[in-house]
């Protein structure tokens, strides 16, 4: 109630992000309150209450409703604030209510670590295991999120050193280390040659060919037709009916084939190719009911290949992609976007780089949870059942 | 060894884990060992596939669906198996392999998926723990579902219900603790893919909401043992919950920008 009071008065703004020091001020205030009252006050009944089971269904209760709400209004919403934006319903994670029953639950969790952990028992160690790192993890994670730094760093092939990125409103933050692009790679998956049904415009199940330089001469059957690749061109541009070799930017991979109806032994050729925004696509039709088209050709991996430098350590070449960031004092870099429009002719790359002071604590909590859940995986519920 | 292989290797493990299986349900006690050493062979079976195909490869076979679904395979089956020698659940035991059992089928029937691509993000190690302690907790989890549903026939017919409930109850511990490491695996990955363990990502927001619910029930049971009715509502919800976290969360309006959402 007193959160929704709040978040009324202070016009659905919900909570601003926490940073550094205040968050560690009110983390610490958190940790003093627990100890404070499960040590001072262990006997009144508020404070046995909070490190019951009944404290911890509800308090779990409420911060799932949340979620629950969370899960079903779309977040963040722009513009037209109306009574979602007033109750906080469209922001809830950074909303009072929310801000609120998180500390109701880091309060009633801490309570109960505190009181399982005076006297230390060896027995209670799992039940530990479990609650603390539940506790370190959400403590660290939602008082760390206004510390977290998310920028992205834009830059052009071959272009010049650079420090400066972007946040996500566009101010500029300078890092503490340089950046240069050499190169941006992208790897694709062979695009296949497909059957389609040209009445409902669908591909037909089964057979499939993939292209590649070397598949010229495949064969591969699609239902009364035998398809022969004759020729195939990675990169190709549409001139004069015919697709020719030209590697630069805009290509779209074309083959050339025949095709021979088992039953009419009729044959039928040409060119197909799924074309690109530079380069006009081409289907064979066979017959009236089908046509043989390729698929875009899908990415397999993206990189960039980059010189970082930093005052007073050696330059660095490296490459950095998807799934594998780059380290550098306190952040990560990772391979984030590229001109999607031009695909593997892309001349830019979008990095990011994130710094997260309150990883290793949401780290450790995460640890701690982890050894928790596989002692709880060895010993179950301890129930005995036949 | 290749994929031409398989289907031999593949009826072989599932011929010894049946027979293995099969034997342990006899109930007589000279059985059982030739039982254990059926499953042991079973899962050696699928363990020599495995190596041999990465050795004919060269490298970890990781990487396509098929390959993906044969580790399946063999986990469901040596999870169920260890899970068996430490708990003597002979239902695990034959759940795991049923499950194996599908997992190897699906290969079989749809060898077409081998070359499936894979999208830079899902390039990953931690894609196979992430997704198989997920894949063993959710059937857990249908199991301690088909537990409830039961439980609250039977409540239903005037019994108490309580029979049942401690089958429920260890269900969800063990699958509880896998959805646990499949939750922060996945924030793990996450950091290295996305650059952040926790984005509120709506399939995010909906694992986290199906791990609240199953942590509810586990905290209700332990306050209320003998309100069984209502815990097995609350383990029936739970599991409405994680079929939306599953399969729903594309229909949501709320999750239409989801990371999660694969293929077009």
């Amino acid at each position: 109630m007193l959160s929704l009071i709040i978040e009324v008065l202070s016009r659905g703004q919900g909570i601003a992000k926490l940073a550094f020091p205040l968050n560690i001020f009110i983390g610490l205030a958190l940790i003093a309150i627990i100890i404070i009252i499960g040590t001072q006050f262990r006997r009144q009944a508020v404070v046995r209450w909070l490190s019951s089971i009944p404290a911890a269904v509800s308090s779990i209760s409420l911060f799932a409703f949340l979620v629950l709400l969370q899960g079903f209004i779309p977040q963040n919403h722009p513009a037209k604030p109306g009574l979602l934006t007033l109750l906080g319903l469209d922001h809830i994670k950074n909303s009072w209510i929310f801000a609120l029953s998180g500390i109701y639950l880091l309060i009633s969790l801490g309570s109960v670590i505190l009181r399982k952990s005076i006297p230390f028992r060896k027995k209670n160690l799992p039940f530990l295991l479990n609650h603390l790192g539940l506790w370190i993890a959400i403590a660290a994670g939602s008082l760390g999120s206004g510390d977290l730094m998310k920028l992205n760093i834009y830059l052009q092939e071959g272009g010049s050193f650079t420090s400066f990125a972007y946040a996500g409103d566009n101010t500029a933050h300078t890092l503490p280390f340089s950046i240069r692009l050499t190169d941006f790679n992208i790897d694709n998956f062979p695009p296949d040659l497909v059957l389609v049904d040209a009445v409902t415009n669908t591909i037909t199940d089964g057979n499939m060919l993939p292209l590649t330089e070397a598949s010229s001469g495949k064969m591969q059957v699609f239902r009364d037709w035998q398809v022969t690749i004759n020729e195939f061109i990675n990169n190709a541009f549409y001139i004069e009916d015919n697709y020719i070799r030209k590697d630069s930017s805009g290509a779209a991979p074309a083959v050339r084939i025949s095709a021979l109806n088992k039953k009419s032994g009729q044959v039928t050729a040409g060119w197909v190719s799924c074309g690109s925004t530079r380069v006009q696509n081409s289907i064979l039709q066979l017959g009236a009911d089908y046509f043989i088209a390729m698929t875009f050709p899908e990415v397999q991996k993206y990189s960039s290949e980059v010189i970082i430098r930093r005052a007073g350590v050696e330059t660095d070449t490296t490459e950095i992609e998807v799934n594998r960031p780059y380290r550098i004092s306190g952040w990560r870099l990772y391979q984030m976007s590229y001109d999607e429009e031009k695909g593997k002719w892309s001349e830019y790359s979008i990095l990011e780089a994130v710094n997260d002071p309150w990883l290793p604590a949401v780290y450790l909590g995460i640890f701690l949870m982890i050894c928790g859940a596989v002692y709880l995986f060895w010993t179950g519920s301890g129930t005995k059942i036949k | 060894m290749d994929w031409m292989n398989f289907p031999a290797f593949a009826v072989a493990a599932m011929i010894c884990g049946l027979v293995g299986l099969i034997l342990i349900y006899s109930g007589k006690k000279s059985l059982i060992w030739p039982g254990i050493a059926l499953n042991v062979a079973g899962i050696v079976i699928l363990l020599v596939f495995i190596t041999t195909l990465w050795v004919h490869l060269d490298r970890p076979p990781l990487k396509t669906l098929g390959e993906t679904r044969l580790w399946y395979s063999f986990f469901l089956f040596a999870i169920g198996f260890l899970v068996f020698m430490r708990w003597k659940y002979q239902w695990f035991l034959a759940f795991s392999l049923i499950m194996s059992g599908i997992f190897l089928l699906v290969n079989y029937l749809h060898p077409e998926t081998y070359s499936k691509t894979l999208m830079p993000a899902l390039q990953s190690p931690w894609f196979i723990p992430h997704v198989i302690v997920y894949i063993l907790s959710y059937a857990l989890l249908a199991g301690s579902c088909l537990v409830s549903v039961k439980g609250l026939y039977l409540v239903f017919t005037g019994k108490s219900g309580t029979e049942v409930i401690g089958l429920a109850d260890n269900l969800v511990y063990i699958g509880f603790s896998l959805l646990t490491l499949g939750l922060l695996f996945g924030a793990l990955w996450a950091k290295t893919a996305w650059g952040h363990y926790w984005t509120w990502d709506p399939k995010e927001t909906w694992a986290f909401l199906t791990w609240l619910s199953y942590l509810i029930y586990i905290h209700f049971r332990l306050f209320q043992a003998y309100k069984t009715k209502t815990a097995l509502w609350i383990l029936s919800l739970a599991f409405i919950i994680l079929l939306i976290c599953w399969f729903g969360i594309n229909y949501l309006p709320s999750a239409q920008n989801s990371v999660h959402v694969y293929g077009s």
